[in-house]
């Protein structure tokens, strides 16, 4: 149901009140004291109701404005329940309408929130793994620069590094007896140049 | 024998002389009869010297300065204290090989940490495990790379 539907069923329970109303200000006008006065009048001048009578009809005008007044009240109670009930509708209607419009544009500024959100996720996750990746290449040139260093170190002081570790871990265990093989041959192989040395001194 | 151990041997047959040339011209040196060293028993054992007649001794002090001026020491270090198997063996070679008085001067050098370093007078022979391995420094290498 549109504005104007509304507006129009309204306007045409607001007419019928205010016609109800109307017709009870007539009636209640028709036979007040000077509708009375004149029918009294022309009683009195032609003398056409007795009193009982003019009691009669009095009473029966009571009665019929009484229960015309009960009907319009009834009719006006029904109608002003029904706009009631009709307001009512119209404003659940419309507010839900409202509500609906304030949720969707809830909606559309949450889904453009939550989509920004997630583009700066997805760039600040961009972000982060461009930078482990350089981190993790950095690492690996250094780890590789002080690897080669080192072993450059080791190649450079090899001889050093195995004798004092030699030294270190089997002095203890290092038998000169044991070595004398290797001693007896090398002063074989020097035999000449020891020999010629030490007669030179002589 | 090392020179010190001559030394050591020269020192206790001069002191053992001037007491028993003491004794034997009444006079008193003042001195006690000193004790004898286990190498110098078994040099006088050895050479069937026997050190309470003076010509003996005085014989005896002649081949020792002998010796001391004229033979020839070779300075050997090892990594770590020589046996006195290995170094008999060792004095063995350089008297059967070099001169029969050959003295050894043994010292020890902790870094070479196996075999050891001959210096004669003029030149140093390196056996050491440290000149080995420097030696096979490339062959190493490649072996660790």
């Amino acid at each position: 149901m549109d504005i104007n539907t509304e507006l129009a069923l309204f306007t045409v329970a607001l007419a019928s009140i205010l016609s109800a109303l109307l017709a009870f200000i007539w009636v209640a006008v028709r036979l007040g004291p000077k509708g009375r006065r004149h029918g009294a009048n022309h009683s009195n001048n032609g003398e056409l109701f007795d009193e009982n009578f003019r009691n009669e009809l009095r009473e029966r005008g009571i009665a019929r404005f009484e229960r015309t007044l009960d009907q319009n009240a009834t009719f006006l109670q029904q109608d002003m329940h029904h706009i009631g009930e009709e307001v009512t509708e119209f404003i659940k209607e419309r507010a839900g309408d409202i509500l609906k419009e304030e949720f969707g544009d809830q909606k559309k500024a949450i889904a453009a929130a939550q989509q920004h959100l997630t583009q700066t996720f997805m760039q600040v996750d961009t972000a982060i793994q461009q930078q482990q990746q350089e981190i993790a290449a950095q690492y690996l040139k250094e780890l590789q620069a002080e690897k080669e260093r080192r072993l450059n170190d080791f190649s450079n002081n090899m001889a050093e590094i195995v004798t004092k570790h030699v030294e270190q871990t089997l002095s203890a265990h290092l038998d000169i007896g044991q070595q004398m093989k290797y001693i007896l041959s090398n002063l074989e192989a020097n035999k000449q140049a020891i020999v010629e040395d030490i007669k030179r001194e002589i | 024998m090392t020179p010190i151990e001559l030394g050591v041997i020269m020192r206790e047959v001069f002191t053992i002389d001037q007491f028993l040339s003491a004794q034997s011209h009444g006079v008193s040196s003042g001195l006690t009869l000193p004790t004898i060293s286990p190498s110098l028993q078994m040099v006088v054992t050895a050479q069937k010297i026997n050190l309470l007649l003076p010509d003996h001794r005085a014989r005896f002090r002649q081949q020792l300065d002998f010796v001391r001026r004229t033979a020839p020491i070779v300075q050997v270090s090892f990594g770590a204290e020589p046996s006195r198997q290995a170094l008999r063996v060792l004095v063995r070679w350089f008297r059967e090989n070099g001169h029969p008085n050959t003295l050894i001067a043994v010292g020890i050098q902790p870094n070479i940490a196996g075999g050891c370093i001959v210096r004669t007078t003029t030149k140093t022979f390196d056996f050491s495990l440290q000149r080995l391995l420097q030696v096979s420094q490339p062959e190493l290498a490649k072996i660790i790379k």
